[in-house]
């Protein structure tokens, strides 16, 4: 019997009955469709967040203060007295780091910000202009905070949309007296509104001169330093010379932490990676559950068709060809299941991008080869104990059953 | 018609041959308890039978239920193994065959009839006919065409897309008797051919199965319990408790 013809065969004899046979592909359905959809989630979240990533802006290398120690476990080398990160340190990478593009130093602190009567409790940032290179923001209106009063310490500050809502209304800010902590700020410019990123409120932000920060808080150090390579693939060569940098003008001690970008996302991906396939594993448990039901449906189908085996193997069936008539029948089931499957993940997947605005599930051409594949490998599986059960019948014992 | 060129060519030398169609020397059937399932002793279904049937016999084989008649027919038919002895079909030895070769050989060289037609319900009667040449990896076009061919010898032609639950039990056991015959064979089994048949029915179906002896060279073999089937047959073989006890011509045999 050619394939084809043995498929239509199998066909024939699952749409004797049809309601029996579409509830046991039900779960073969529910299965590979349960598989589709939650790896797309898993997918579409690591493509979020990724873009949450690099919405802040791209080749960013982060520099903070203090050393991890893994290597060793008796904590940080003797002798190495952790320095604080400088202005100075912050002078020094720009002016000798001839593969970033910009470097810019960080304070991150919270505070209020008042106007007459009203006040706001928001995150204060100190830094200078090349913040504007390093992370995506725009100024809407008025200007960043300039080279000049990062280094003199002049109070001015850029605010966030959310803030200037808040404090302002519909009023335009710039020009006008806030009251930071306890001095007093001009505002000279207003941030175009830029949502939430990584969970941080991106509007409700005021920025001020780094030299202004650390007077308001007393303070000497940076919170840290952020940098930009040139290019992508200048990241490693930045990141090292950065080191080399520090390093000297730390006397020799490595006593910061250099984080890249790429670095965070990928650990942030394995993470995703791992989630996903957990996810993806519980419901494959679902396609082992909807094989059962094609192996115990296909039980009672050897047995209401025992008489029938018997009379294929006296007309001349081996037992291999009813082997694989069986098999045949689990396959197809499998498979149709999985393909019926696979539209409706794909169907849910695209339905919950449509919902939401910022969020896509993404099904890879790999899940869904997988998933279909899967069910395959289970139609196969659970089909071959049933299919073993009819080849083996006695064709006179099969012949004589009622 | 094509069949004659087929029959010439597997049929060598049926009905003239050296050796016998059917050659049982020392056959043995016994139901070891363990295989019957019960905690009971052996069972002897068949003693040292020896049995040789030309080509070209017309054969009836008749005894009480658990005269082991069943057990020589499955044999016969191999679709079971003697437990010990020697089968002879066409003078090669069948009796230590596997599966897969008997299989092969009940495709091509014998066909079956049963008291029950066992017909598949879901397939239209050319479909149930053309059944063997399925395994027989015929193309589908070459076996409905077979198939037809020999359903129009059973005068169905009109019948071919019925299914069995629209066919008359005689109607039934034709489409039976034409799926024994698309392979050609040289031996047709019966067994109890016409016990789900009214008498004048069971005539007809006789005088297929003695055509086909007269005609196409078929060596029948008949299982039954009735005298009038075992009347149509020239040889009658009766079995009690396993052993042959007669073989004798029958008076349709002696007048041929």
């Amino acid at each position: 019997m050619s394939f084809l013809e043995s498929v239509l065969s199998a066909l024939d004899a699952l749409r004797v009955n049809k309601f029996r046979t579409a509830l046991t592909m039900l779960g073969m359905v529910i299965g590979v469709a349960a598989v589709i959809i939650l790896v797309s989630l898993g997918e579409g979240t690591k493509v979020y967040i990724t873009r949450q990533f690099t919405d802040l802006g791209t080749n960013l290398i982060i520099i903070q203060p203090g050393r991890t120690e893994t290597k060793s476990p008796l904590g940080p080398p003797p002798g190495g007295a952790t320095r604080k990160l400088t202005l100075d340190d912050t002078r020094a990478l720009r002016k000798q780091g001839t593969l970033l593009a910009a470097v810019t130093p960080l304070m991150v602190g919270s505070g209020t910000i008042q106007r007459v009567g009203r006040q706001r409790d928001v995150t204060i940032i100190g830094t200078d202009d090349h913040f504007t290179t390093i992370i995506n923001i725009e100024v809407g209106s008025g200007r960043f905070i300039s080279a000049n009063e990062a280094f003199t310490g002049r109070r001015v500050c850029a605010i966030g949309h959310t803030i200037r809502e808040q404090l302002f209304g519909d009023e335009s800010p710039l020009g006008k007296i806030v009251r930071i902590a306890r001095s007093e700020y001009r505002v000279v410019g207003l941030l175009s509104k830029k949502g939430t990123t990584l969970g941080m409120d991106m509007d409700d932000i005021v920025f001020i001169p780094v030299r202004a920060y650390q007077k308001l808080f007393d303070v000497s150090g940076l919170f840290g330093i952020r940098a930009k390579a040139r290019s992508q693939e200048d990241m490693d060569a930045a990141m090292e010379q950065c080191r080399k940098i520090l390093v000297r003008r730390h006397q020799g001690n490595e006593d910061f932490t250099m984080i890249s970008q790429d670095a965070m996302m990928s650990t942030m991906g394995t993470i995703l990676d791992m989630l996903t396939y957990i996810l993806a594993g519980i419901a494959a448990i679902s396609l082992i559950v909807g094989g059962i039901g094609i192996m115990n449906i296909l039980l009672v189908s050897v047995t209401e068709r025992t008489r029938e085996v018997g009379l294929r193997m006296t007309v001349g069936a081996r037992p291999v060809d009813v082997l694989k008539q069986f098999l045949t029948e689990s396959v197809l089931m499998s498979i149709v299941g999985g393909i019926a499957g696979t539209a409706l993940g794909l169907g849910v997947s695209w339905g919950i991008g449509l919902l939401s605005e910022s969020f896509e599930p993404i099904a890879t051409p790999g899940v869904v080869v997988l998933a279909m594949g899967f069910s395959l490998g289970v139609g196969v599986v659970f089909g071959v104990y049933p299919a073993w059960r009819a080849a083996a019948l006695d064709p006179i014992l099969a012949l004589r059953r009622e | 018609m094509n069949g004659e060129g087929e029959r010439a060519k597997n049929g060598s030398g049926r009905g003239s041959g050296e050796k016998p169609l059917i050659e049982m020397r020392k056959v043995w059937r016994v139901y070891r308890s363990a295989e019957v399932g019960s905690g009971e002793a052996d069972v002897i279904a068949l003693k040292d039978i020896d049995l040789t049937i030309g080509h070209g016999e017309l054969v009836a084989i008749m005894g009480a239920s658990g005269s082991g008649k069943s057990t020589l027919l499955n044999i016969l038919g191999c679709l079971d193994r003697p437990t010990s002895g020697s089968y002879l079909l066409e003078g090669d030895e069948v009796a230590s065959l596997g599966s897969a070769d008997l299989a092969r050989i009940r495709n091509r060289k014998i066909g079956f009839v049963f008291q029950s037609f066992h017909l598949l319900p879901r397939y239209s009667a050319l479909d149930n006919v053309a059944l063997p040449l399925v395994y027989a990896k015929v193309r589908r076009s070459e076996r409905r065409r077979r198939a037809k061919v020999e359903l129009q010898r059973v005068d169905l032609e009109s019948r071919i897309h019925h299914r069995p639950n629209q066919l008359s039990g005689g109607q039934s056991q034709r489409v039976a008797i034409a799926r024994a015959l698309v392979q050609n064979p040289g031996i047709l089994l019966a067994d109890e051919p016409t016990g789900n048949l009214d008498s004048k029915t069971s005539l007809e179906i006789l005088e297929i199965f003695a055509s086909l002896n007269r005609d196409r060279n078929v060596t029948v073999i008949m299982v039954t319990h009735d005298p009038i089937v075992a009347a149509a047959a020239r040889r009658l073989i009766r079995l009690y408790d396993g052993a042959v006890v007669e073989d004798t011509k029958t008076p349709a045999g002696a007048s041929a």
